[in-house]
């Protein structure tokens, strides 16, 4: 049963000046699956995430969104359709609750105009439910500071607050990439119930492990160009860290590394 | 290429340093240079209109040059002379204010044959640095006189009020006062504020305040600017002490006298600095030309203006704004 | 009680009822403590008070204005040129120099968005330049640098009136601080505020429009600080280019003192109000307990410096787990 990808990317181009960054990329996102985009730095992963957020343009190729063909002229735009991103350092304020963080720019109002107000009672009890809802037990209320969260309860509320405003596609900018091992799990197990939801994820990362755990599809970009794709199940993990790496040198670096030890 | 460099450097330094320190002959063709007080004083706006309408009446041009940032005067002022002298100038009319600094420079300025002229500051010095003659009244002698003039009408514990401590010119107000005071066997208070509320009339009425109440013996308060004077007065009212406290300022407003003639306040002192900037222009002119000037030293000051002579004052000030230092 | 001791304008709080506490009994006899005594010190407070509720706000959402001290100057001269030289009634001069005050603030604000530089730079020339073509002008049109201001009996009412020794100034601090407050923290534009001072990346992509939040607060302090030249000038009948010059640097000092933090994101308005309120009581206190006035600036430089430590110490609090 082949579904129409989320969205499509048919041979996009992305040049700055004369440098190259992206060269006639082609790839689906689809609904209710995980999309790994692997590469090294300096692969063209960024670029690409951007394109896809609709940060930048192609310069040359198309998009497709739920089959129709999309410009992204900004990135605001691209949230209305229902494509959310979460970056790196995941877009939070620790100095801010977390109710007021959940909803910031799109912040429920209560009272009667001229003296419309926040409803930081309606913000703090959704987002204390919403988060509640991903498995985050330790936060207890809502006007806690983000700060009190760790780093892997910020990515989740993060995502959860993609989710919750309704994203139907998600791109996730090395999530778990500052976490560590159990914090790293919470959130693939985050992405796996998003997935269950019908969002279409792009998790992009350069920890092989992670995508192997979760990914249905993959992508491996090398110096802005594809160089592998495929399903999961079709590779071997030396396979996909050689593809990463490009090439061989692979092995070869981490026997070195193994000597070192 | 460094090498050249440090070559370039240093003959640049040596030429400057020569054009400071060699002696230079008066030049016929040079520019008469007035080192003169902050525009942004009111006082020294009427200093410079002074020197304009001489400049204007006598056919003299001039260039007048001040610190426009006066949170550095003791270091800029002896810099601005000694860039004015490094521009063979034909005559410079100085202000003394800092005569650490400037005293030497005015010494080799006039040792170089370039005449010199004093206004406002350096009344005790100028015979001995060579300076041709002295306009005005330094502020200690003011200062001086308004403690006389305390004294002779009864105060017994006087307040000088120095709102921008830190300033030398200004501070010799309060020196002069307090000298003045306890020559006459009199107690003074000096009592100053924070920097940041040197132009806060607020602030300065809640300072007076304070030091009232906490001082009640208190019957005279002398203020070095007409600002800190209206803030004297609204404060003596404030603490319900009216017609007991004798308040008298240096340099004048349009409020102060509108004050004097209340008899809220009872004096102001008028440096006159219209005239120290019109004479020293007079001056100049008669000097460079004819080889004339006036011998020893020239008093403007200070005209006290109190409700005798304050009407006409007024008159002066509302059709000649900028003529008697505020309008 | 601990969630209390968390807010950021605990420490203002605190600081403000120990130093009154401490002056009630050093200025003991003096009248401090009476109704004229406490009028005395609001009334200055309120001056600055006016000033430095949108400039804290500002730093809260990440950027300073330096320039605000040469905006008082400037609006007390345009009204007093207006209507001393140039004979024209109070009102419109006032609101000139209102509209002056807020495009000076557009023009920072334009500045600093556009060209990315610190608003520190930017507004430190808007400073000189303020001060400089006020006094320049006043100069070239009057030729002097202050003026007196004829007034109304309306102008002086909604300006300068007094209830015993207490301005008016003083409900307008009330009423500056009652909309810094709901601004802040029950309009929607406040999460703004907060956002763009707490991380100007994230406030931008979740579709915060921190440009226009910038340049609405940089307006602000330019009406503020208009509005305060305006009433010194009416309250003394006398315009002057160098009133409020002291407030560029009491502003910043008594918001870091309400516990906004210098980096942004942080703060609470009560907590501006209580440092601005303590500022005025060390001001004037220090002048009725007799003491040698020099030490006023030493009294408020530790003061400042005790409260940036507790005001640290407050906000790591907050950011503990509970």
């Amino acid at each position: 049963m082949a579904q129409t990808p989320i969205m499509e990317l048919q041979q996009v181009s992305k040049s700055f000046g004369t440098t190259k960054a992206l060269t006639d990329v082609s790839m689906k996102v689809e609904s209710g699956k995980i999309l790994c985009l692997l590469g090294d730095n300096g692969a063209g992963k960024s670029t690409l995430i951007k394109v896809l957020s609709g940060y930048h343009q192609p310069t040359s190729g198309k998009l497709f969104w739920q089959g129709n063909e999309t410009r992204l002229p900004n990135p605001r735009e691209a949230r209305q359709l229902g494509i959310a991103t979460v970056h790196q350092d995941v877009g939070s304020i620790p100095l801010m609750t977390v109710g007021r963080n959940f909803f910031l720019g799109a912040e429920p109002k209560t009272g009667i105009w001229p003296f419309k107000r926040l409803d930081t009672e309606a913000a703090n009890k959704i987002a204390l439910e919403q988060i509640r809802k991903f498995g985050i037990t330790r936060v207890s209320d809502g006007n806690q500071l983000v700060g009190t969260m760790s780093g892997g309860e910020r990515q989740v509320l993060a995502i959860g607050r993609a989710m919750y405003f309704g994203a139907e596609m998600l791109i996730l900018d090395e999530p778990t990439s500052a976490l560590g091992v159990k914090e790293a799990s919470f959130v693939l197990k985050l992405m796996r119930q998003a997935r269950a939801n019908g969002v279409g994820i792009v998790f992009i990362t350069h920890n092989a492990r992670h995508a192997m755990a979760v990914g249905d599809e993959f992508c491996v970009l090398i110096q802005g160009e594809v160089a592998a794709q495929f399903s999961r199940g079709d590779k071997t993990r030396e396979e996909v860290l050689n593809l990463m790496a490009g090439g061989e040198d692979m092995t070869e670096l981490e026997s070195g590394l193994e000597d070192i030890n | 290429m460094r090498f050249v460099k440090a070559i370039c450097a240093a003959m640049t330094m040596s030429i400057a340093t020569m054009g400071v320190t060699l002696p230079t002959s008066a030049n016929d063709d040079g520019p008469i240079i007035a080192i003169s007080g902050p525009l942004s004083w009111p006082f020294f706006a009427a200093v410079k209109q002074g020197f304009d309408d001489a400049s204007e009446t006598f056919g003299l041009d001039y260039q007048y040059v001040a610190v426009t940032d006066t949170a550095n005067m003791t270091s800029d002022y002896p810099r601005l002379l000694q860039q004015a002298i490094s521009r063979n100038p034909r005559m410079l009319l100085v202000g003394e204010f800092f005569p650490d600094g400037m005293d030497p420079l005015i010494k080799e300025a006039t040792a170089a044959g370039i005449p010199v002229l004093i206004h406002n500051s350096g009344q005790t010095l100028w015979e001995q640095n060579g300076s041709i003659g002295f306009i005005g009244e330094d502020p200690f002698q003011m200062g001086y006189k308004a403690g006389e003039i305390h004294a002779r009408l009864g105060v017994k514990k006087g307040l000088c009020f120095n709102q921008v401590p830190g300033n030398p010119t200004v501070e010799e107000r309060c020196t002069g006062y307090v000298a003045a005071m306890k020559e006459a066997g009199l107690e003074t208070i000096y009592q100053t504020i924070g920097t940041g509320d040197a132009t806060n009339p607020q602030a300065m009425t809640q300072a007076i305040k304070g030091t009232l109440q906490a001082n009640n013996d208190i019957d005279g308060i002398y203020t070095l600017n007409a600002v800190p004077a209206m803030s004297a007065l609204r404060a003596v009212d404030e603490v319900g002490r009216k017609g007991e406290v004798i308040v008298g300022t240096a340099d004048l407003s349009n409020e102060a006298l509108e004050a004097i003639k209340t008899g809220d306040l009872a004096f102001a002192m008028d440096q006159q600095p219209y005239l120290q900037g019109f004479m020293s222009i007079q001056i100049a002119y008669q000097f460079l030309n004819f080889g004339l000037q006036p011998i020893g030293h020239v008093k403007t000051g200070p005209l006290v203006i109190d409700q005798s002579n304050v009407d006409h004052t007024l008159d002066v000030n509302k059709k000649h704004a900028g003529v008697r230092g505020a309008s | 009680m601990m969630s209390f001791v968390r807010k950021p304008e605990f420490g203002a709080i605190a600081a403000f009822l120990l130093t009154y506490l401490f002056f009630t009994f050093a200025t003991s006899g003096t009248g401090f403590v009476s109704v004229n005594g406490t009028a005395g010190w609001l009334n200055l407070a309120a001056e600055l008070g006016i000033v430095a509720i949108p400039v804290g706000l500002l730093m809260i959402s990440g950027e300073f204005d330096l320039s605000i001290g040469s905006t008082v100057g400037a609006a007390s001269m345009i009204v007093a040129l207006g209507t001393n030289h140039f004979g024209v009634p109070i009102w419109p001069t006032i609101a000139l120099a209102l509209m002056a005050g807020m495009l000076i603030g557009l023009c920072n604000g334009l500045a600093v968005v556009k060209t990315n530089l610190p608003s520190f730079i930017v507004t430190l020339a808007t400073n000189f330049i303020v001060i400089g073509a006020t006094m320049g002008f006043s100069r070239l049109i009057a030729n002097v640098t202050s003026s007196s201001i004829v007034s109304s009996e309306s102008a002086k009412l909604l300006f300068a009136a007094r209830w015993g020794q207490a301005n008016i100034s003083v409900l307008w601090w009330g009423i500056a601080t009652a909309i810094g407050f709901w601004v802040l923290s029950r309009a929607v534009f406040g999460n703004w505020i907060y956002a763009t001072g707490g991380n100007l990346q994230a406030a931008r992509s979740a579709g915060v429009p921190v440009d226009r939040v910038k340049i609405i607060l940089f307006m602000a302090t330019g009406f503020a600080a208009a509005f305060v030249g305006i009433m010194q000038g009416i309250q003394w009948n006398s315009g002057n280019s160098t009133y409020g010059m002291g407030y560029v640097f009491q502003a910043p000092i008594v918001v870091v003192i309400g516990g906004i933090l210098l980096t942004g994101g942080y703060g609470t308005v009560t907590g501006i109000f209580f440092g601005t309120a303590l500022f005025g009581v060390i001001s004037t206190g220090i002048f009725y307990t007799g003491w040698n006035t020099d030490w006023v600036q030493l009294f408020l430089g530790v003061l400042l410096g005790a409260a940036v430590l507790a005001n640290n110490y407050v906000r790591r609090l907050a950011l503990t787990s509970r």
